[in-house]
């Protein structure tokens, strides 16, 4: 190394770095199309799912807004609480997950543990429905939102998040 | 083809020449004065989950950050050691020194190179009482004499000595983030947050092939191995033409929440889980403030 500057090794290593991941060849951008339209149980399924997300989206919006209503957060907490547990249970047919749905195949080999997370997002909705003022309402929301993702962690695919 | 084959064996070469005769001689070694600074462990507590220090280094089943966590890359599995305060498998016989070495120059307690699985290349801009009182924390922990797994990767490929290159090619150690003082303070701590404990660009930045993040493409979103999860941008311009707002963001980071009404689920339910929703609403609003660079 006699003779060369740290900086001259430096900008060499950098070169090489920079040039072998070229050359070795860049990594191929899988992307799939958009896939076939959902029918039967993952249409029904995706529907009951929605359902759910209005109601998240109206407990949202008062919590959010100046005019807080804590009638809206109990109505829409209890569609939430009404449509969790068994019912969504219901809609997750052994091996339901044809394309173009999202659910993954441990929702049958880990079935148990999915009844637990559907239960619990009845527990959490229950709790909402109950709530008084907009602290205690806010805080019950986050624990039942946080129920929402838990079980999407585990037992959906997950997509981008934009 | 040939031309390329050589071009390929003369940069391994290189390389490999490099790791073996220059890499002692330059291995960023500075030593970080920690002299009178003592940590608090309840601040301690916050910025372990600010951190989010839990999501590699409590396994399922395991006590409190006795290690276990299986970090699948494409270089292999690694696992995140026992950081409890055992004297054997844990953090025990680490000085508060030697652990602001590991946060702030990526080295371990012999001087060797880390692995950059552990993020100190946002770490390494953690202010010092901030690695204080994350020491503090740690320590006050229950020890676990749960041994740490060995890391299942190529050990040529990667050995330490390796390793000392690549910080040498893609790590500043303890480099402080860039000074703005136009911005205000709720910027300037989102700021901190995001690139240095919170170390959001480690999935959020896009890497090159040696896995080093591509600091001039900052935030831009990524694939994240194993399963090639598409991470979004969040630079600011990205989330602009996203449409993000800052109440969506916020209800975004703080509950998972999507504008559509939609939950995350991915590794970023793991990380609202373990950190975000436990986090101030002053820091979710510095966050929200520096990324939409208000
Ligand atoms: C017990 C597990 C579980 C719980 C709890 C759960 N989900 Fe889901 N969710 C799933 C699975 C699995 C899918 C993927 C279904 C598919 O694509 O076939 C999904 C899909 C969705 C979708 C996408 C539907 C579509 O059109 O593709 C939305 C929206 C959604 N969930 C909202 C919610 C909300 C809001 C909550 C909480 C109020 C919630 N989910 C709670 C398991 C759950």
């Amino acid at each position: 190394m006699s003779g060369l500057s740290p900086r001259t090794v430096q900008r060499t290593l950098i070169a090489c770095a920079i040039t072998l991941p070229l050359i070795t060849g860049a990594s191929v951008w899988a992307h799939s199309g958009d896939g076939p339209e959902p029918t039967g149980i993952v249409k029904e399924r995706m529907e009951a799912m929605k359902g759910l997300k209005d109601a998240l989206i109206a407990i949202k919006t008062t919590l959010g807004s100046d005019d807080f209503d804590q009638q809206i957060v109990s109505e829409n907490a209890k569609k939430i609480s009404a449509a969790s547990g068994a019912p969504l249970l219901k809609f997750f047919p052994q091996g339901s997950n044809e394309a173009p749905s999202e659910a993954l195949d441990n929702i049958w080999t880990d079935w148990e543990n999915f009844k637990i997370k559907a239960e619990l997002l009845k527990t959490k909705a229950d709790a909402l429905a109950v709530a008084e003022g907009k602290e205690a309402s806010m805080a019950a929301f986050g624990e039942m939102a946080q129920s929402c993702g838990g079980c999407h962690k585990t037992y959906r695919l997950q997509k981008e998040n934009q | 083809m040939l031309k390329r084959l050589t071009l390929v064996t003369g940069t391994a070469a290189v390389l490999i020449f490099g790791a073996l005769t220059l890499a002692p001689s330059f291995t960023p070694q500075q030593d970080i004065d920690m002299t009178g600074l003592v940590g608090d462990p309840a601040r301690g507590g916050y910025l372990l989950k600010l951190a989010g220090c839990a999501d590699c280094h409590t396994g399922e089943g395991q006590m409190p950050f006795a290690g276990g966590v299986a970090l699948k890359t494409q270089f292999g599995i690694f696992y995140g050691p026992n950081i409890t305060p055992d004297k054997e498998a844990g953090l025990g016989n680490w000085s508060q020194a030697d652990f602001a070495n590991a946060m702030l120059n990526g080295k371990g307690r012999h001087g060797e190179s880390l692995y950059p699985v552990f993020p100190y290349t946002s770490y390494k801009s953690v202010d010092r009482q901030d690695v204080a009182d994350l020491w503090a924390a740690l320590m006050s922990l229950e020890p676990s004499a749960t041994p740490s797994k060995p890391h299942d990767i190529n050990a040529f490929l990667f050995s330490r000595r390796s390793l000392a290159i690549w910080q040498i090619l893609f790590f500043r150690p303890n480099e402080p983030l860039p000074a703005k003082p136009q911005k205000s303070d709720t910027w300037k701590r989102g700021q901190y947050i995001v690139n240095g404990p919170g170390h959001c660009g480690e999935c959020h930045t896009p890497r090159n092939g040696f896995g080093a993040r591509d600091e001039k493409r900052l935030l831009a979103g990524a694939t994240l191995p194993p399963k090639n999860e598409k991470v979004p941008a969040i630079s600011t311009a990205a989330l602009i033409e996203n449409g993000w707002t800052r109440e969506d963001l916020g209800w975004a980071l703080k509950f998972g929440l999507l504008p559509d009404g939609d939950v995350m689920g991915g590794s970023m339910g793991d990380v609202i889980e373990g950190s975000l929703s436990q986090l101030t609403d002053e820091d979710i609003d510095a966050i929200v403030t520096y990324l939409l660079n208000e």
